[in-house]
C-alpha cells in the first residue's frame, strides 16, 4: 500500500491498482475509489463551503471519460454524506446507487430519514442541513424512479456487478465481475471478487 | 333614497352625441367612463334609441367571462350553436365570427369590460383579463362592426378605436339624498349624513353616498366617511367585523354576477329584514334589480370569510334561481336570455359544492372555462386536488391541449403527489406555450428544483428571464415580479439547501424592494442566517433571532454586573451536556468559531445549573476582574422558515414506495 499526496499523483491512473481518494473536512468524507481494471464506485459525498465539490474534482482529474461510476452508494441520510450526492448523480450517472436499506423494503431508508429530518431543528444550520439530505434523497428517488432495478441495498454481502470499459484490455484475466458489500458496524468494505 | 335627476338631464347629452358616433359605419368607440359614472344606465338609455347588441363580461376573477362574453355575442348574431361547434376555431375564432355575422346584420354592439383590479396582474385574474382582451381585439378587428366599449380609466384598451370618449362620476351633495325613503336607521343615517354634507360642504359620487349612508347606519360619524368608494369599502369590511351574521348575507349577495331580483335578496343572502336596506340601497342599488358596484365587490370579496358551507348554500340558491329561467342542460337551442340564465346557473352549480355536483355534471360544457371554474373551486376551496386534475384532463381530452389546463392539471397532480412525468410534461408545456406567465414558470422552475436535474432548473431560470423581463424593467419598476418569480425560485432553492443559487436569484431584485416587502425581508434574513451558518460551520444562535440582532450586542447579558462592565462576550451553542461536564461550541465573531469544555463545576458556576441540564443556545460574557457568566439566548419563536416549502418536499420523499 502507498499514500501519496494528490499533486505527486499523476494522470492516468495506473488502473491495474487499487485507488481509493478520501476527502472531506475532517469529519463526513466522500470516497472515490478507482478499481482495478474497471469503473468507479463512490460512497457518500462531503461538504465544502464554496468551489467544485472534492469528490467531482477527483473524478475530473483522474477518471476517463471511458470509466463509468459503476455505484453510487449513500452510507447514511445525514448531511455531511448527502452534500453533493446530487451533484454525483447527475455529472457522473452512476449505473447503480446503493443505500442503506432493506431488501425487502427500500423506503425504509426514508422512514429512517423521515425520522430524522424530522426532529425539531433550532438553528440555522441543523435547518440546512436537513434540507441538504432532503435534496439528495429527491436526487436517489429520481435516479430510482429513472430504473428501480438499479438499487443495490446495503446490506451485508450486497454485490454490486462491474462492468469492464471497453478501453481496458479484455485480455485482463483478473477483471473483477462484481464487488461484495461488507457491511459491518457502519463500515463499509469492498472487497472485489 | 338618491336624486339624481340634474345628472340624468346631462346624460342625455351625452348618449345622444354616443349614439350619434356609433351610427358612424365602421365606428370604433373607447368610452371611458370613470366608477359611478352611470354605465348601465349609458347602455340602458342606448338601447331604447337604436338597435343595439349589448355583451357584458362579468368579472375577471371568473374564468368562464370570456365565454360568457362569446355567448352573449353569438346569441346576439343568432348564431349561439357556433359555439359548441369545435370546427369553428378557437375562442378568438369563434368570437371574430360571431362579430361579422352581427356586423352583417348591421347591428352596433356595446361591451361592457369589467373594472380591473388596481396594480398588477393576479394570478387569479390574469387568464380571462388577457383572453378577453384578446377577444377586444378580435372585435376591434372586424372591419364593418360598429363597436362601443365602456370601459373605466384605468382599463388598458389596445389600439384601434376611431374615438375617445371620457365621463366623469356626477358629484351630488345634501339636497339630492332623500332619507325619507328609507326605513328606520337607514333614514336616519341618511339625514345624518345630508346634514353633515351641507356642513362640510361635501360632495359624493353617487356610489359613495350610497356606501357613507350605510356606514354611519353601522355606526360610524359621518365626518369618519370623507372618503373615496374604494376606501369607504375598506371602512365597510372593518364595520362588518362587528357584525358576523350580517357580513355573511352581503358575501353571499355579492356571489351574483347580475343584477338580483329584490325579491331574490333575501332568499340569496339570508339577510335579516332589519338590514335589507344596506344590501339593496347602499352597498348595491337598483329599483327592481339590485346590482353591486364592481369595486364595491372587488373590495369585499377579497376582504369577508364566509365560510364554505354559507357560500356553497348561496351558490345554490343562485343556481335554482338561474335554473327557473333557463330549463337547459345544454346551450344548443337557447334564446339570448336563457343562455345567460344557463351560463349563470352553470357557474353557481361548479360553486355550490356537494349538492350541486351532480346537476354540475349533467350540463354540457360549452368550452374549457367552465370545467377550469369547478376545477378551480375543488382545488382551491376543498383541497380535492385529484378531483381537480380529473377534470384538466377532460378539459384536454375535450376541447384540446391548451396551457392552463396543462398547468393546473400538473399543479394538481403535484399537489395530489401524483407521477412526476405526467407533472413535467405539464408544466413543461405551458411553460412553453406562455413563456410570459410568471406563475407558471416559477412553477416549472421550482418542480425542475425539486424533481430536474440542476442544469435543467438553472436553464429554465435564465429562460424565463429572458421571456419575463428580459431587460429589468418590470423588475426595477415594481416589486410584483419580484413577490411572484424570484422569491418563489429563490425560496425552493433554500428548501433544498442552496444558499449560492438562492442568493444569486435574489441579487437580481433591486435592495429598495428586499427591503421594503415583508416576504423578501424574511427570505433574505433566513438566507444570511444560513450563510453565517455554514461559513462559521456552526449555529450560535436559534434561528429565530434576527440577522441584525446578531453579534451586534448581546441579548441575554447585562452590561453591568455587581459594577463591573462587560468586557467580552461571545454567543454559543452546547454541543454536548454529560454529568461530568459540558462541550460548547463559541463564536466571538461570525467568522470565528471555538470549540471550549467544561467540567461539571464550571458549568454549574458559569450557568448556575447542573451540566447535564445544558441545552441549547447562550451567551458567555466575561466582566471586568475576570468572571465569566453564561445565559440563555432567548428563542424568539418560529422565527422565519420554510416549513411548508420543507414538508412539500419531505412528503415526496417520504411517500417513496418502491
Amino acid at each position: 500500500m502507498v499514500s501519496l499526496t494528490l499533486d505527486a499523483l499523476g494522470a492516468p491512473l495506473d488502473r491495474s491498482l487499487l485507488h481509493v481518494f478520501v476527502a472531506g473536512p475532517g469529519y463526513g468524507e466522500g470516497i472515490a475509489v478507482a478499481l482495478p481494471h474497471s469503473g468507479w464506485l463512490v460512497l457518500d459525498g462531503c461538504r465544502v463551503s464554496r468551489g467544485r465539490l472534492p469528490i467531482l474534482a477527483i473524478l475530473d482529474r483522474w477518471r476517463s471519460s471511458t470509466e463509468p461510476v459503476e455505484a453510487l452508494l449513500m452510507t447514511h441520510p445525514h448531511a455531511d454524506h448527502a452534500f453533493g450526492v446530487r451533484e454525483t448523480i447527475e455529472g457522473t450517472a452512476p449505473l447503480r446507487i446503493g443505500m442503506t436499506t432493506s431488501p425487502m423494503s427500500p423506503a425504509l431508508a426514508f422512514a429512517a430519514a423521515e425520522a430524522e429530518l424530522a426532529a425539531a431543528s433550532p438553528s440555522s444550520l441543523d435547518q440546512l442541513r436537513r434540507r441538504t439530505v432532503i435534496d439528495a434523497m429527491l436526487a436517489l428517488r429520481r435516479r430510482f424512479d429513472a430504473a428501480p432495478e438499479d438499487l443495490i441495498p446495503l446490506v451485508d454481502g450486497a454485490l454490486v456487478p462491474l462492468t469492464h470499459p471497453g478501453s481496458l484490455p479484455s485480455s485482463e484475466r483478473r477483471m473483477p465481475r462484481s464487488c461484495m458489500i461488507v457491511w459491518w458496524v457502519g463500515t463499509a468494505m469492498i472487497p472485489t471478487s | 333614497m338618491l336624486d339624481l335627476w340634474p345628472y340624468k338631464v346631462g346624460l342625455k347629452e351625452r348618449v345622444a352625441a354616443i349614439e350619434k358616433e356609433l351610427q358612424e359605419p365602421a365606428s370604433k368607440l373607447a368610452i371611458r367612463a370613470a366608477i359611478g359614472a352611470g354605465r348601465h344606465t349609458i347602455v340602458r338609455r342606448l338601447s331604447a334609441s337604436m338597435d343595439l347588441a349589448i355583451v357584458e363580461f362579468p368579472s375577471f376573477d371568473d374564468l368562464d367571462a370570456p365565454l360568457h362574453g362569446l355567448v352573449q355575442l353569438a346569441s346576439h348574431a343568432g348564431v349561439l350553436d357556433m359555439v359548441l361547434d369545435a370546427a369553428v376555431g378557437d375562442l378568438l375564432q369563434k368570437t371574430t365570427a360571431a362579430a361579422q355575422a352581427l356586423a352583417d346584420t348591421d347591428r352596433a354592439l356595446v361591451v361592457l369590460l369589467p373594472v380591473p383590479r388596481s396594480g398588477n396582474l393576479r394570478e387569479a385574474d390574469a387568464t380571462a383579463r388577457r383572453h378577453v382582451d384578446q377577444m377586444l381585439a378580435a372585435l376591434v378587428g372586424v372591419p364593418a362592426l360598429r363597436l362601443a366599449v365602456l370601459a373605466t380609466p384605468g382599463t388598458r384598451l389596445r389600439d384601434g378605436f376611431t374615438r375617445t370618449i371620457e365621463l366623469a362620476a356626477p358629484m351630488i351633495g345634501a339636497t339630492q339624498i332623500h332619507a325619507n325613503e328609507l326605513p328606520g336607521e337607514f333614514g336616519a343615517a341618511a339625514r345624518a349624513l345630508a346634514s353633515w354634507m351641507a356642513k362640510a360642504d361635501w360632495a359624493s359620487t353617487p356610489l359613495e353616498a350610497r356606501l357613507q349612508v350605510g356606514l354611519i347606519a353601522l355606526g360610524e360619524r359621518p365626518e369618519g366617511v370623507a372618503l373615496r368608494l374604494e376606501a369607504l369599502a375598506r371602512k365597510l369590511v372593518q364595520q362588518l367585523h362587528r357584525w358576523p351574521s350580517l357580513a355573511v348575507a352581503v358575501h353571499r349577495l355579492l356571489l351574483a354576477r347580475r343584477a338580483l331580483p329584490v325579491a331574490e335578496v333575501a332568499a340569496v343572502s339570508g339577510v335579516e329584514p332589519r338590514w335589507q336596506p344596506l344590501l339593496t340601497a347602499c352597498i348595491g342599488y337598483g329599483d327592481d334589480k339590485v346590482r353591486v358596484p364592481e369595486v364595491t365587490r372587488q373590495v369585499l370579496l377579497d376582504a369577508l370569510k364566509a365560510s364554505t358551507m354559507a357560500l356553497e348554500e348561496a351558490h345554490t340558491t343562485l343556481a335554482q334561481h338561474h335554473e327557473s329561467l333557463d330549463g337547459a342542460r345544454s346551450l344548443r337551442g337557447l334564446g339570448q336570455d336563457q343562455a345567460i340564465n344557463w351560463l349563470e346557473k352553470v357557474h353557481h352549480l361548479a360553486l355550490g359544492g356537494a349538492v350541486c355536483a351532480t346537476r354540475w355534471g349533467e350540463q354540457e360544457p360549452a368550452g374549457r372555462e367552465q370545467l377550469w371554474e369547478r376545477a378551480r373551486h375543488l382545488s382551491r376551496e376543498l383541497r380535492q386536488y385529484q378531483d381537480a386534475a380529473q377534470l384538466y384532463q377532460t378539459s384536454i381530452a375535450r376541447f384540446g391541449n391548451d396551457p392552463y389546463s396543462s398547468h393546473y392539471l400538473a399543479y394538481n397532480l403535484d399537489r395530489s403527489r401524483g407521477d412526476l412525468e405526467p407533472i413535467r410534461r405539464g408544466y413543461a408545456y405551458a411553460a412553453t406555450e406562455d413563456p410570459e406567465n410568471p406563475w407558471w414558470q416559477q412553477r416549472w422552475i421550482r418542480f425542475l428544483i425539486a424533481h430536474g436535474t440542476l442544469a435543467e432548473a438553472r436553464a429554465a431560470w435564465q429562460h424565463a428571464i429572458r421571456s419575463i423581463d428580459p431587460d429589468g424593467t418590470r423588475l426595477r419598476s415594481s416589486p410584483w415580479l419580484a413577490l411572484n418569480l424570484h422569491d418563489r425560485v429563490a425560496r425552493r432553492w433554500l428548501a433544498v439547501g442552496r444558499l449560492d443559487e438562492a442568493r444569486e436569484v435574489l441579487s437580481e431584485v433591486p435592495e429598495r424592494w428586499l427591503a421594503e416587502e415583508a416576504e423578501l425581508r424574511e427570505l433574505i434574513e433566513v438566507l444570511t442566517a444560513q450563510e453565517q451558518a455554514l461559513a462559521l460551520g456552526e449555529s450560535v444562535y436559534p434561528a429565530s433571532t434576527p440577522v441584525e440582532a446578531r453579534w451586534h450586542h448581546p441579548r441575554s447579558l447585562r452590561r453591568v454586573r455587581s459594577g463591573r462592565r462587560l468586557v467580552a462576550w461571545a454567543p454559543g451553542r452546547v454541543v454536548e451536556a454529560r454529568p461530568t461536564g459540558v462541550t460548547v461550541v463559541v463564536a466571538p465573531t461570525p467568522d470565528e468559531a471555538q470549540q471550549l469544555t467544561f467540567d461539571a463545576e464550571s458549568w454549574r458556576r458559569l450557568a448556575g445549573e447542573p451540566a447535564e441540564d445544558a441545552d441549547g443556545f447562550f451567551e458567555l460574557g466575561s466582566y471586568e476582574g475576570g468572571e465569566q457568566v453564561v445565559r440563555p439566548i432567548p428563542d424568539d419563536g418560529e422565527g422565519a422558515r420554510l416549513d411548508l416549502e420543507e414538508d412539500e418536499l419531505l412528503a415526496r420523499v417520504t411517500a417513496w414506495s418502491p
